[in-house]
């Protein structure tokens, strides 16, 4: 008896340590989020906010489910991610070249940086009405809009990300006989890597911005359309469920570019 | 290697790094390049290893003009404070990397890369890290791997540019040791840069103090405490 009582505690003091940092590590995550639904749940449920302006999220999570089970927003989910791919496909390949090149050549850098700067500082937005004007009402136009916002991070991360790399690297690999085309393959461009990504990284954000107030001004399709066709038809479920679902495909997409440089810079995550 | 500094100055714009400098230093000696910062020690050592070129002067390197060899064709090993490292590759990689870098008709055999990069992770008492990246190890460890890999090309000479200044107090003491073994293994003529006068004396052969892009004194650690030569000197010894 003695015995047992005595083991007791000592094994919850064994156990609980173990269970505790992740329980907690998860619950300071994740509690302000949960609790913020909860306290949408039950402020709409029992009529503390107006549950037609802010429905409760059962009603929205059926609305999603029913609109996807008519295959209502199926087409729209694949116009918006048609849109924002090409387009920030579109700024990658364009971009990522560029940058490398202005990164490394003085003289391409001091002669584009002063027009870039420019643009750059021009809201893609305000310049929707020319791209509509230039290239029509079509898809031309939306995917041209997002492609101009996302083309600008990803640039400057990798022109800085290139002009940041440490010069003694270079140094020391030009020292041990590599050409330049070399010390450029195999030293600069692994360390502008992680610069690269935070670029991406913002110009995914950057896209789906921009893909929702272009499909807001100027579209029949696509999701930002749905949230703003939901409101005018007062279907307010609807147009939250839309709304969740940007939200959805913007973390989707941070997930995926976090994902790809675990991949690419297992070097750099180690310690990080 | 025996190397001859012969009447080296280089300005850089308007302000002259070093004014005409003359040093022999003989093969297979340790030297220390001692000075405040600012006196033209670092710029004497790239010099050295071919990383920038005199105004004027010469470099001979036994007997034979050197002043124009590039960089690649003076084969030094060098060691920078902050290691330049490759943080994208492993240990084992850093160390082949200048053996990897040459042309494929002078690249050694991938078998023969990795046994010398075995034999140096050896001699610089490593011998388990090879598959690490270079951000899971300590200071004192990246500093032996940065030495490993310029000893893998087996360079001419060693040319180290303050080689123990990111290190604490404890690690250094130990590394400097670590050199003067390496040193006495291999006979490689060893330059590096210190402002730090306590590891000058210690570790070199030979001392030369520098200051406002001139020699002050050149001698025995010994002989410069016991003897300095200019008001200089004193001063910056704490003689």
């Amino acid at each position: 008896m003695s015995i047992q009582s005595l083991d007791l505690p000592q094994a919850r003091a064994l156990n609980l340590p173990r269970a505790y940092p992740a329980l907690r590590s998860i619950a300071s995550r994740y509690g302000l989020l949960a609790g913020f639904l909860a306290l949408w749940q039950v402020a709409a449920t029992t009529g503390l906010v107006n549950p037609t302006v802010f429905p409760p999220l059962d009603t929205i999570a059926s609305a999603l489910i029913e609109a996807l089970a008519k295959g209502r927003l199926w087409g729209d989910i694949a116009i918006s991610l048609q849109r924002s791919g090409i387009a920030f496909a579109a700024a990658v390949s364009l971009g990522v070249p560029l940058g490398l090149l202005m990164g490394q050549i003085r003289p391409i850098e001091r002669a584009l940086d002063p027009i870039l700067q420019f643009f750059r500082q021009t809201s893609a937005l305000a310049l929707y009405p020319v791209f509509i004007l230039l290239l029509g009402l079509g898809e031309t136009s939306k995917v041209f809009v997002i492609f101009w916002a996302t083309l600008f991070p990803i640039l400057l991360a990798t022109i800085g990300g290139v002009k940041e790399v440490d010069r003694k690297l270079i140094e020391m690999a030009h020292a041990f006989g590599a050409a330049r085309i070399v010390i450029f393959t195999r030293v600069v461009l692994p360390a502008a890597v992680p610069a690269i990504f935070v670029g991406l990284r913002l110009s995914a954000t950057t896209a789906l911005l921009l893909l929702i107030a272009a499909e807001m001004i100027g579209a029949n399709s696509g999701l930002g359309f749905q949230v703003m066709n939901a409101q005018y038809n007062f279907e307010i479920p609807l147009m939250f469920a839309a709304i969740f679902l940007l939200a959805f495909l913007g973390l989707a997409a941070n997930a995926l570019l976090i994902a790809a440089q675990r991949r690419l810079c297992r070097w750099s995550d180690i310690n990080a | 290697m025996h190397i001859e500094i012969d009447e080296i100055s280089k300005q850089f714009g308007t302000t002259a790094a070093l004014s005409p400098v003359s040093l022999a230093i003989p093969s297979g000696a340790l030297v220390a390049l001692l000075g405040p910062s600012g006196s033209g020690k670092t710029t004497l050592l790239r010099i050295l290893g071919g990383l920038e070129f005199p105004t004027a002067g010469r470099v001979l390197f036994d007997q034979a003009d050197a002043t124009n060899l590039t960089v690649q064709e003076r084969r030094a090993g060098f060691v920078f404070q902050s290691y330049a490292l490759f943080r994208h590759m492993t240990v084992f990689d850093n160390i082949a990397y200048g053996l990897n870098a040459r042309p494929r008709a002078q690249r050694p055999a991938r078998a023969e890369i990795a046994r010398r990069v075995t034999k140096l992770l050896e001699l610089i008492q490593l011998p388990d890290i090879g598959a690490r990246y270079p951000s899971q190890l300590s200071g004192g460890q990246r500093q032996r791997v940065a030495l490993a890999r310029a000893l893998a090309i087996e360079p001419r000479m060693l040319l180290l540019d303050e080689p123990f200044g990111a290190l604490d107090a404890k690690v250094r003491k130990e590394l400097r040791q670590g050199l003067r073994d390496i040193h006495d293994t291999t006979g490689l003529t060893t330059v590096f840069v210190t402002h730090d006068q306590d590891e000058a004396m210690e570790l070199a052969d030979m001392v030369v103090v520098m200051s406002m892009g001139k020699i002050e004194q050149v001698g025995k650690p010994a002989d410069i405490r016991a003897k300095p030569a200019t008001p200089f000197v004193r001063e910056f010894i704490g003689a």
